[in-house]
């Protein structure tokens, strides 16, 4: 691996690998690479993986694979090369009816960031975001790289509700809501997307190291994609 | 022949021991939260040790059944009866048509399981028959029971041999104080050495918003390190997670990453 990275128990279930705690591509490319490389190798007693920004938990049962037996198995990919950065990610657009249901909330980023609606939608629109861990909710995106002008502090009173499908900013990060939750974020629009359906074979539409870029869209175009069912032509 | 739900109870789900493989998509474990009573249940029966159970939070069910079945009751001390005879935990009986299973709620546990010597006529989703409440899948349409549901079951099993010794002991009287051992994780740091000889020293109380996500653990606060900034990352069952509350404790459904 191109980062070095440490093992520690979590619990008697878990081993967290941590590589150097920050946000950036190339420790996420290292995150991704090694995640799929645990995968492959298909070791025995191994449950469930969960890559995130810069640490893979690796679940385990005890009555399979010892803590030890483990550890050991997984250094072995500390001295195997990365695939160069041309590895396959996937770009997906996602589009968003920028104003919906919460038009407050885009008039308050816009004034916090001291520019126009339209500004934020363009800034919003312009940039192209890694997707750094999926979590929290189901297929909820942890993204990365949101422009620092419309960084903009949570609510102070957390929404009990807020829809499926709803594009947020919280801080600096910005995201989309797979299912109706609580929080705290502040929305800018809606996406007739599912990014969690549980009727589907792959229930979750994103996955780490994607990269993803919003499109502005009307309510005519947020209908048609909603009646085909919210689903993307990849 | 089904299982007609008379009243829901609190919050009575179909359980097995979760899915693993979804957590990398923000889908959680789910499954009982006391592992040894599905186990239990299970075992007394003659089922499959991860066979699906009704589990049961708070206050139990009251079912009927249309045709005679073999069901056991384990876990936390529920008084329960069939019609209005109280029965024994941890204990095989065989329920006839008509017959109903109440199933109380206790002081002192959270959870108990209703096994069957049957199938539920139900899909598993991603590997498993366990309800998540949240994501809405498995169980019953992914959501808990509620009055008026009908259960289908399939594959009843009629004979019970060795009945009278399919019966083991319940759970000791409950200890008032319980102490849990702790296995320091990576972010053990983010505290202060005055922070976690608070966290060993106390006492905590399991707060009554606990649910199958996490148990609020109610008590004084821990002191942290300033500026620390955590990373989020994945979280097992088991963990206890720092809020500037208070602790809590990650059960069945607990979200798979925090900080």
């Amino acid at each position: 691996m191109k980062h070095s990275f440490t093992m520690t128990p979590c619990g008697d279930i878990g081993l967290m690998i941590r590589f150097e705690q920050r946000i950036a591509p190339d420790i996420l490319h290292s995150v991704t690479q090694l995640s799929s490389r645990i995968a492959e190798a298909q070791i025995p007693g191994i449950l469930d993986r969960i890559p995130a920004y810069a640490s893979i938990l690796v679940c385990y049962d005890p009555s399979k694979i010892s803590y030890e037996e483990l550890e050991s198995r997984l250094r072995l990919f500390s001295d195997e090369q990365e695939a160069g950065e041309t590895g396959i990610q996937r770009k997906i657009e996602i589009p968003v009816l920028y104003g919906k249901p919460f038009p407050e909330d885009l008039a308050h980023v816009a004034e916090h960031a001291g520019i126009s609606a339209e500004e934020v939608i363009r800034i919003h629109t312009a940039n192209e975001y890694p997707v750094y861990m999926i979590g929290f909710l189901p297929g909820f995106p942890y993204l990365g790289n949101l422009d620092k002008r419309i960084h903009t502090p949570r609510r102070k009173t957390p929404r009990t509700e807020i829809p499926a499908g709803a594009v947020g900013i919280g801080g600096a990060q910005t995201g989309v809501y797979p299912i109706v939750s609580p929080g705290g974020w502040h929305i800018l629009g809606l996406t007739p997307l599912r990014l969690y359906d549980p009727s589907a074979d792959e229930p979750v539409l994103l996955r780490s190291g994607d990269l993803i870029r919003f499109r502005s869209i009307g309510e005519d175009e947020y209908r048609q994609i909603q009646d085909t069912g919210g689903r993307l032509c990849l | 022949m089904f299982i007609e739900v008379k009243q829901a109870g609190a919050l009575t789900t179909v359980q097995d021991q979760g899915r693993y493989g979804f957590q990398g998509q923000g889908i959680p474990v789910s499954g009982v939260l006391d592992p040894l009573a599905l186990k239990t249940v299970n075992i007394l029966l003659g089922n499959e040790e991860n066979h699906p159970v009704l589990e049961c939070i708070g206050i139990g069910p009251v079912l009927e059944f249309t045709d005679p079945v073999y069901f056991a009751v384990s876990g936390g001390a529920f008084p329960a009866f069939l019609n209005e005879e109280e029965i024994q935990l941890n204990t095989v009986y065989q329920a006839k048509k008509g017959d109903r299973l109440k199933v109380t709620y206790s002081a002192v546990h959270r959870s108990c399981c209703i096994g069957f010597a049957a199938d539920f006529d139900l899909i598993p989703v991603y590997g498993s028959f366990s309800t998540d409440v949240r994501s809405g899948i498995g169980g019953v349409e992914g959501r808990k029971l509620k009055s008026g549901d009908r259960i289908e079951l399939k594959n009843v099993r009629t004979r019970m041999p060795g009945l009278k010794k399919r019966n083991c002991a319940p759970y000791p009287a409950k200890e008032e104080i319980i102490t849990l051992r702790i296995l320091e994780g990576a972010d053990a740091g983010a505290f202060t050495d005055e922070g976690r000889n608070t966290f060993y020293s106390s006492t905590y109380t399991v707060s009554l918003q606990s649910d199958r996500m996490g148990f609020r653990l109610e008590g004084p606060s821990l002191e942290t390190v300033d500026g620390n900034d955590i990373l989020s990352a994945g979280i097992v069952r088991g963990a206890v997670q720092i809020t500037p509350q208070q602790p809590i404790l990650m059960m069945a459904d607990h979200a798979t990453t925090g900080g």
